[in-house]
């Protein structure tokens, strides 16, 4: 049963060398026989040395294949490494799905002018994600 | 070593410095000058862009407080960037999930069922370990009976 799903850090936000950053929250437990959270935590990032970006588009929903009210961002590529053999502007789309049934992230880097380009940077930006599941007994 | 380096160069270069050539002079200060500029290069500049981002998370559970029939739990995300990159966060996601048992606390297994269930199994891991103590070996390619291991008849 899902009780809570939230985004603790804002997209495009910077967490400093040796810098630590809290975000603290409350958890509602409706049901008495609840006896256990599982908190998974999914946060996607680059380097800045990689990526800086730019331009905040709104948010919008945007329907994409098995996520019907997909929350979409967009932002552009402002600086790169790779900034020497880009072509035309590139833009970061990071997608927020928060269906209880299969909540997930994930981001793309796009160029409209040039998909040859797009599929070079992307690796080479390298977006990690990292994984923390955890689980809570409740006394 | 790098001071040990430099002391000696110190002591020896104003010593030999009238007996080298000019060629393997150039060729000397050439090479220390490029060896210079690729350690300012690989400092400055290929480290930086290429060192990976280490993130370490902690995550802690506050008392539970009631409120009404619900109950109240704070949770406390850190994130701790040990590297020497700054990160940039583009997506982050925290589900919280309740977990619950199937007829929890309503189970029909009385105390006594349980304590049986419990003696039973131990009679028979008591068996077992007989039956491992007693094995005698053939041919010799039995396991040899672990000295580190013994097993307490007294049960």
């Amino acid at each position: 049963m899902v009780l809570t799903i939230l985004r603790p850090i804002d997209d495009n936000s910077y967490v400093f060398s040796n810098d630590t950053f809290s975000h603290y929250f409350d958890v509602v437990i409706p049901e008495s026989n609840i006896v256990a959270l599982d908190v998974e935590t999914y946060v996607q990032y680059a380097r800045v040395t990689r990526l800086t970006l730019s331009g905040h588009y709104p948010p919008a929903i945007k329907p994409s294949g098995s996520c019907p009210d997909d929350e979409r961002s967009a932002w552009n590529v402002n600086q790169s490494a790779l900034v020497n053999f880009t072509h035309g502007s590139q833009m970061l789309y990071s997608y927020w799905y928060a269906d209880p049934a299969n909540p997930s992230i994930s981001s793309d880097i796009v160029d409209a002018d040039s998909p040859k380009a797009e599929g070079d940077i992307a690796p080479t930006i390298s977006v990690t994600t990292s994984t923390r599941d955890e689980e809570f007994v409740l006394h | 070593m790098t001071l040990n380096c430099v002391f000696l160069a110190f002591k020896t270069l104003p010593a030999v410095w009238g007996i080298i050539s000019n060629g393997m002079k150039s060729l000397g200060i050439t090479l220390a000058l490029l060896g210079s500029a690729a350690n300012f290069w690989f400092v400055s500049f290929y480290l930086p862009a290429n060192t990976q981002v280490g993130v370490e998370y902690g995550l802690s559970v506050g008392p539970v407080v009631r409120s009404g029939g619900d109950r109240l739990v704070a949770l406390d995300l850190t994130m701790d960037n040990k590297s020497s990159v700054t990160a940039l966060t583009v997506g982050s996601m925290v589900i919280v999930r309740g977990i619950s048992y199937t007829n929890a606390g309503k189970s029909n297994v009385t105390a006594q069922q349980r304590e049986k269930s419990n003696r039973a199994a131990q009679q028979q891991m008591s068996a077992y370990a007989d039956s491992l103590a007693g094995q005698q070996s053939v041919g010799g390619s039995a396991a040899v009976q672990n000295p580190n291991i013994q097993f307490d008849y007294s049960i």
